[in-house]
């Protein structure tokens, strides 16, 4: 039996309300969930709280999941991604508008010069600085090692958009990452 | 900006993949799955098929195996385990022997015992690392001391503190943890919807800060 089918076997045994199938998905897919989620809201405690909700409402979901449609992994995401923004929304959350989304010109050769020197700690907190929309793109892509087509279900735009989406916030990214050099 | 560079971004956002602080912490993992199937406990059991009560299913199986089975298949009954066929047998019995003690003393006694089986039962499965077998075996001992509780002329006191010293059974939440609905509601109608804006290049964002903003916000979803 492969994994998809033992995957297929799990979701169908946790809709009929089996224990253990319900434990089984949270055991699968609680890292995954929750450094998505801990690298979108930066913040441990947050990560955690969401990560509670995400899974109880899974359950609540779950029932009206159809293998026919979504990817499972796909539609948790997609679960996942609604409750960091219903957190946002209660506690009226608002995104700066310095977190631009344009890229300023910025010398090659000290870009070139950034680069050499670039580390995943800078990578880190420049991940934090970014517009939302950027840097959950940058997770879904590079950390969770998502295809374009699976993001773009999750994200619900077209595959397009998230490849545009993309370079740009690769490009925002190494902007932060140079003002952090500068400094 | 070169196609090397971005390469080399893309190499560090992966490496972060595999950074500790990215990691949700064991005490959390092990608390969460607790509260998160303590919340689910009651729904998830309403969504399983109804099944005869375990109790009645071996008065069934009490009155339907001697003329079948015979004294021989009683007494081999007794060791079998949850998931054996003859397993109802085994409980059919015991619930014989409660019925005919003449005395509370004895009657207290034999649900102790019945109580000191379900422990064994369970103790085994998790020796032998089955989870279906653990599953049932729990369900069980909950069903039974259940049904010890509402039986009469049994020193309820002496059960307690036999339980007391005996393995802690672990039992639903009277009220699972509840949340706010409507916000999350009006959130996931619009997650629930499946239609995904047309692809053409004409609509896609140029680099202007106006255009983008309609598009990549997050708060589309509003």
């Amino acid at each position: 039996m492969t994994d998809l089918d033992t995957l297929s076997l799990t979701i169908r045994k946790a809709q009929k309300g089996d224990r253990d199938a319900f434990g089984k998905l949270y055991d699968l897919f609680l890292n995954r969930l929750y450094r998505f989620i801990y690298y979108k809201v930066t913040n441990r405690e947050t990560a955690e709280d969401i990560t509670e909700q995400v899974f109880v409402k899974m359950f609540e979901k779950l029932p009206t999941y159809k293998e026919t449609g979504l990817p499972f992994e796909a539609w948790l995401f997609r679960v996942a991604r609604n409750q960091v923004i219903d957190f946002y929304r209660t506690r009226k959350h608002t995104v700066s508008l310095e977190k631009v989304m344009e890229v300023p010109d910025v010398e090659p050769s000290l870009i070139d010069r950034v680069h050499t020197t670039m580390t995943m700690d800078m990578v880190k907190k420049a991940l934090v600085k970014l517009h939302d929309s950027y840097r959950e793109i940058l997770i879904l892509k590079f950390i969770e090692d998502k295809g374009n087509e699976e993001i773009s279900v999750i994200v619900n735009k077209p595959v397009a958009h998230v490849r545009v989406l993309q370079s740009r916030a690769i490009a925002a990214l190494r902007k932060h990452v140079y003002d952090t050099y500068k400094q | 900006m070169t196609h090397t560079n971005n390469n080399d971004v893309a190499k560090l956002l992966r490496a972060i993949r595999q950074d500790p602080e990215g990691l949700p912490r064991a005490s959390f993992r092990t608390n969460a799955r607790i509260r998160v199937l303590n919340t689910i406990a009651k729904p998830l059991a309403a969504m399983r098929p109804a099944r005869m009560n375990r109790f009645w299913r071996g008065v069934v199986a009490a009155v339907a195996t001697p003329a079948f089975l015979g004294v021989g298949t009683v007494l081999a009954a007794q060791t079998s385990k949850p998931n054996d066929l003859l397993y109802p047998v085994k409980i059919a019995s015991e619930n014989i022997s409660l019925q005919l003690a003449p005395t509370s003393q004895l009657k207290t006694s034999v649900a102790i015992d019945i109580i000191r089986r379900r422990a064994e039962e369970i103790e085994h499965a998790e020796s032998q690392n089955d989870t279906k077998e653990l599953r049932e075996a729990k369900a069980t001992m909950t069903q039974t001391i259940d049904t010890l509780r509402n039986t009469s002329e049994i020193r309820q006191e002496d059960v307690d503190d036999y339980l007391e010293n005996s393995i802690e059974i672990q039992r639903s939440p009277e009220n699972p943890q509840t949340t706010k609905q409507e916000d999350r509601d009006e959130s996931n109608e619009e997650s629930e919807q499946l239609h995904v804006e047309g692809a053409t290049t004409s609509s896609l964002p140029t680099n202007a800060p106006e255009e983008n903003k309609s598009t990549d916000d997050s708060h589309d979803e509003d």
